[in-house]
This record gives structure tokens, sequence and C-alpha cells, in this order.
């Protein structure tokens, strides 16, 4: 089927859905699932992209950035979102900062790690407790519309969303033997 | 034995480092003032709207402050920060 063949893979629609709404500062913390789309923003001369010791500090940077006029992203794991509930409470939310936040998902759909297991549980009751809008992404063909309408949205209403990297869309971490 | 410790040095007062600080911005320098008294020094030494005072995500005046400075490479921007903050 022709369109089968042209689908984008799920990293190619973040690249382009954030290059077409103009957000070049990506900073991030690494991840295996995230790797694709690490790779293929660092080889891309229009994002300015990097890593970060801490989750927060790239909140930090993008907030700084959004105060500056430029929009910016992030990237991270479940675990890491794990530790933002201050600066998500006391930065963002009162700020009205527009942090685009693409979370991969751990913990869920064959998990392997007890603690992340655990972690993952915190995460939507956390962005519920501060109304943050979020979404969790399963399925390839949704996806170019729920990343493209939310980033609009956030900016357009000066408020956070996180975007949850289901393994669905991504296929997650696997241990390899 | 005289116990008490030569000291010839003065103690930096923080308020009169940040209200030195502020009278020398002529080119509205963005300033990020840290949690706490850092800030509350940072708005006694006369509010600027090119000021922004940090509630509470502790450690990330830097972080933020290098955020403007990648969105504004033409502005200079300044940190405040200090320990014991609130």
């Amino acid at each position: 089927m022709a369109a089968a063949e042209t689908a984008q893979s799920w990293h190619q629609i973040v690249l382009n859905t954030l290059k077409r709404n103009d957000i070049r500062l990506v900073p991030y913390v690494p991840d295996r699932v995230l790797t694709p789309l690490i790779k293929n923003l660092h080889a891309d001369p229009f994002f300015n992209v990097f890593p970060t010791a801490r989750e927060e500090e790239a909140v930090g940077i993008v907030s700084g950035a959004w105060m500056g006029g430029m929009r910016g992203a992030m990237l991270m794991q479940t675990s890491g979102f794990a530790t933002l509930a201050n600066v998500l409470a006391s930065l963002v939310v009162p700020s009205q900062i527009p942090l685009i936040m693409f979370v991969s998902e751990r913990g869920t759909l064959g998990e392997f790690n007890l603690g992340q297991s655990l972690v993952c549980r915190t995460m939507r009751p956390v962005l519920d407790s501060l109304a943050m809008e979020h979404h969790t992404c399963t399925r390839l063909d949704e996806f170019e519309f729920v990343t493209d309408r939310s980033i609009k949205q956030a900016i357009a209403t000066q408020a956070p969303v996180a975007l949850i990297l289901s393994p669905l869309l991504t296929g997650g971490k696997t241990v390899d033997k | 034995m005289n116990t008490t410790s030569a000291r010839n040095t003065k103690v930096m007062n923080r308020f009169d480092l940040t209200s030195r600080l502020v009278t020398r911005l002529k080119n509205e320098e963005a300033v990020v003032g840290g949690i706490g008294n850092t800030n509350f020094d940072l708005w006694a030494a006369g509010h600027r709207p090119q000021n922004f005072y940090m509630l509470g995500s502790m450690g990330l005046a830097f972080p933020i402050a290098l955020g403007v400075a990648l969105a504004q490479p033409q502005r200079r921007v300044i940190a405040l920060e200090g320990e014991a903050r609130c």
C-alpha cells in the first residue's frame, strides 16, 4: 500500500512537527528509545539540541528561552519526569511557560525494572494534580495530529503539555539476548 | 596566647553587592534572581522589568539565564544565586 510505504516513523514526525512550529531549542536527557530522534535532531542544523545533566535543568533552559522569545521542547524518560514536580509547580505553571515535553514511557507493557514500573505510576497523577494537559500517544496514524495540535495549543494558551510516547508507538525498550 | 583570628578583609554584604550591580546596569541586561534572599535583595535594589524573580525552582537561576542567553545572544544576562537562600 502506497500510504504505508510513505508513512513517517514516530521520530520523523516529532522532528518535522517541531520544525514546522519553529521549535529550535531541544535540551534532553538521553534515553534508549529516544536515540533515533536525538541523533536526527543533532544532524539537523535547524535545531539547537544538547544534553543536560538533569531534566529540571532542561526545564529551566526552555523557560528562560521562552522569556527571551525562543520556543523549546524537551525530551526525557518517565523516571526523569518524576524529578520535575517542584519545577513544574513553581516555575512552569505559575509563569505560564508553554513547555513541550516528550516523555518516553517506561514502566509499562513489559517493563523488567521494578523501579521503573513503580515510578511510572506517579506520572499521570502529578500531571493531573497540576491540571496539565497530557496525551498518551499510542498510534502512528494519530501521532502527527496530536503532536502538532498540542504544540499549537501550548503556545496559544501559554500552558505546558506532556506527550507520553507509549511503547505501542515506539516499540519501547527491550532487552536483547 | 592570642586566639583571635586576624583578618584584614571585610565580609561581603549581599545587598550591597546587589545594589552595586543594579546601579551599573545600563543596557537592559536581563537579571535572574535565585529564590529567597537573593530575590528579596534584587527587588529591594530597585525593580526593573528585565528582572525575573524565581519563585521556587531551586537551583535553576543559571539554567533560566542560559535559556535567555540562547534566545537573545546580543543581550547580557546575569544570574544571582546564593546558598541558604530561604
